[in-house]
């Protein structure tokens, strides 16, 4: 009884926890999106069109200030438009919170902060809960399973600021994985990471396509994640000017399981 | 041991034990975010900023208590609507507000002509609560530490990580107001306890001093309460015994407790580094 009322009390103080929206044909829609930082003389983004399908894995790729960081946060709903439109799961972006994972750069964490790695990575269930409410032995579980799918169980209780850089990554795709989300933005995942955890992480990013969600990878060295992905699009100076699909894939325009086959055959 | 029980025989000292017990676990338990955070400064400006509340009050003969509270809720709010997004650094809104704020308290004290009776404003006088003082300060107690129960979950979040707050459609904003208002209602009753100067230590010293010890945010809040609490019971005694300022006392303890602390983990990080180079 108690719960359900907090439930209820979460959906009332913000109706965007936890609720699975109607999708569209496309998992994220940019349509000459522009994006402008107050006070910068030339738009972050400017004018970028493209469309993400369910199942899809794209690299978003170019050089450092080329607008990659802004992209995902836009479709993270951390920025808003100013010109064009983004849609995700057919909505203003930041509107199906439980479908999106935004998984940021490292450095944009408190990880001076005292909690541990089993408390951070169960930030990632909260969307689910709401307000007040606390998480249960279930959120706790998928936490374990999670921690257990990256290798770092035994870290458990380290206190975050005392991982390493690799270690660190990894903590924050186990909370991504307990998001359980649809569709997973991930800024520079193996930016300064050790060859150890390059290969857990293209391991558990392969699992999330094979699930059939959909990933927006950016990452300034695009080779390292060549092998996993459908398709490669690169920015420069916030413009759009590659949009590579990777070997003969069906038309495009598929519904969510060709996207998931599609995705096999390049996992595979 | 008779030293021990010979102050508590008096109705005022059983009555201040209980206010600082009650004062010191508060604010020091709200401290942990205000150190994690970096909002000391904050918490010093909004204990500043009372000032003009208490003086208002005082020559209105309103509740003192009520006057302090919506001049710090009244400058929470204010800063945080000066350094919203960035339009003004956080900081430079607090130094602005809070040294406008102080001034127009003491101007108006001047008008009063009688400074005595704000001296226990800016020292503050625990021995002199009242039983009135003391249900006021209860309610405060369990409102900011039930708060902050309520809403850990929220808190810790916005502290870690505020934009995985914001996308998932948990506003930091909105948590970082409600911390500021139980700062100001935190404030209000360390005002009683040790002043509108000395406020902030008890805010900062005691977490500042768990922080040394532990790096797990719930043992972090019971460390700094017990310090918070003990020191300010070893500062009631030493200023009954000494007859020295209870205010002052209380802070002092706080302070040679954290000296204590950070000299001995020194020591011993130093004394491992030299046994394993």
């Amino acid at each position: 009884m108690k719960r359900s009322l907090f439930r209820r009390l979460g959906r009332l103080g913000d109706g965007r926890w936890a609720q699975k929206g109607r999708s569209g044909r496309f998992v994220l829609e940019a349509d000459h999106l522009v994006v402008r930082y107050s006070g910068a003389s030339r738009p972050a983004i400017d004018e970028v069109t493209f469309a993400v399908e369910p199942g899809e894995c794209v690299v978003l790729t170019g050089d450092n200030g080329s607008g990659k960081s802004t992209l995902l946060k836009t479709a993270a709903g951390l920025l808003e438009p100013q010109g064009g439109a983004i849609r995700v799961f057919g909505s203003a972006a930041g509107r199906h919170p439980a479908r999106v994972s935004y998984l940021p750069q490292r450095s944009e964490l408190a990880w001076r902060f005292p909690i541990d790695v089993h408390e951070l990575v169960l930030t990632g269930r909260f969307v689910h809960l709401g307000w007040v409410r606390r998480p249960g032995r279930e959120d706790h579980r998928l936490v374990e399973q999670a921690l257990d799918r990256l290798g770092i169980r035994t870290l458990a209780r380290l206190q975050i600021g005392e991982l390493s850089g690799g270690q660190q990554q990894r903590v924050l795709l186990a909370r991504t994985l307990v998001h359980d989300a649809d569709l997973i933005l991930l800024d520079e995942p193996l930016n300064g990471v050790d060859a150890e955890t390059v290969e857990v992480i293209r391991d558990v990013l392969d699992g999330m396509v094979r699930e059939g969600r959909s990933l927006l990878v950016a990452s300034h060295d695009h080779d390292r994640l060549r092998p996993r992905s459908d398709r490669m699009i690169r920015l420069r100076s916030g413009r759009l000017v590659e949009d590579i699909q990777r070997g003969t894939v069906p038309g495009r325009g598929v519904a969510s399981l060709a996207g998931r086959t599609r995705a096999r055959e390049f996992v595979a | 041991m008779s030293w021990l029980f010979e102050p508590l025989a008096y109705p005022f000292m059983r009555q201040a034990a209980l206010a600082i017990l009650m004062i010191g676990t508060t604010c020091a338990t709200l401290g942990v975010y205000v150190v994690l955070r970096r909002m000391a400064f904050f918490g010093d400006a909004v204990a500043h900023t009372t000032l003009p509340g208490l003086v208002i009050a005082y020559l209105n003969r309103w509740n003192l208590l009520a006057g302090a509270v919506i001049a710090a809720v009244t400058t929470a709010l204010g800063i945080g609507w000066l350094s919203r997004r960035q339009r003004l650094q956080e900081d430079t809104a607090i130094g602005v507000l809070f040294t406008g704020m102080f001034a127009l308290g003491i101007v108006l004290i001047s008008r009063v002509q009688s400074f005595r009776d704000f001296t226990q404003m800016l020292f503050g006088n625990i021995l002199g609560v009242t039983s009135s003082d003391l249900w006021a300060i209860g309610v405060v107690a369990a409102v900011v530490l039930g708060m902050l129960a309520l809403f850990h979950k929220e808190l810790m979040l916005c502290s870690v990580d505020p934009d995985h707050a914001r996308t998932i459609g948990l506003d930091p904003d909105k948590v970082r107001y409600l911390l500021l208002v139980l700062m100001a209602l935190a404030v209000v009753t360390g005002i009683q306890a040790v002043g509108v100067v000395l406020t902030s230590a008890l805010l900062v010293t005691p977490a500042a001093t768990a922080g040394l010890l532990t790096k797990r945010l719930l043992p972090m809040m019971f460390i700094a309460a017990a310090v918070a609490g003990a020191s300010g019971i070893c500062g009631l005694y030493a200023s009954y015994y000494l007859s020295i300022s209870s205010g002052g006392a209380i802070v002092l303890v706080c302070t040679v407790v954290f000296a204590f602390v950070f000299t001995t983990v020194q020591v011993r990080s130093s004394l491992e580094r030299t046994a394993h180079p």
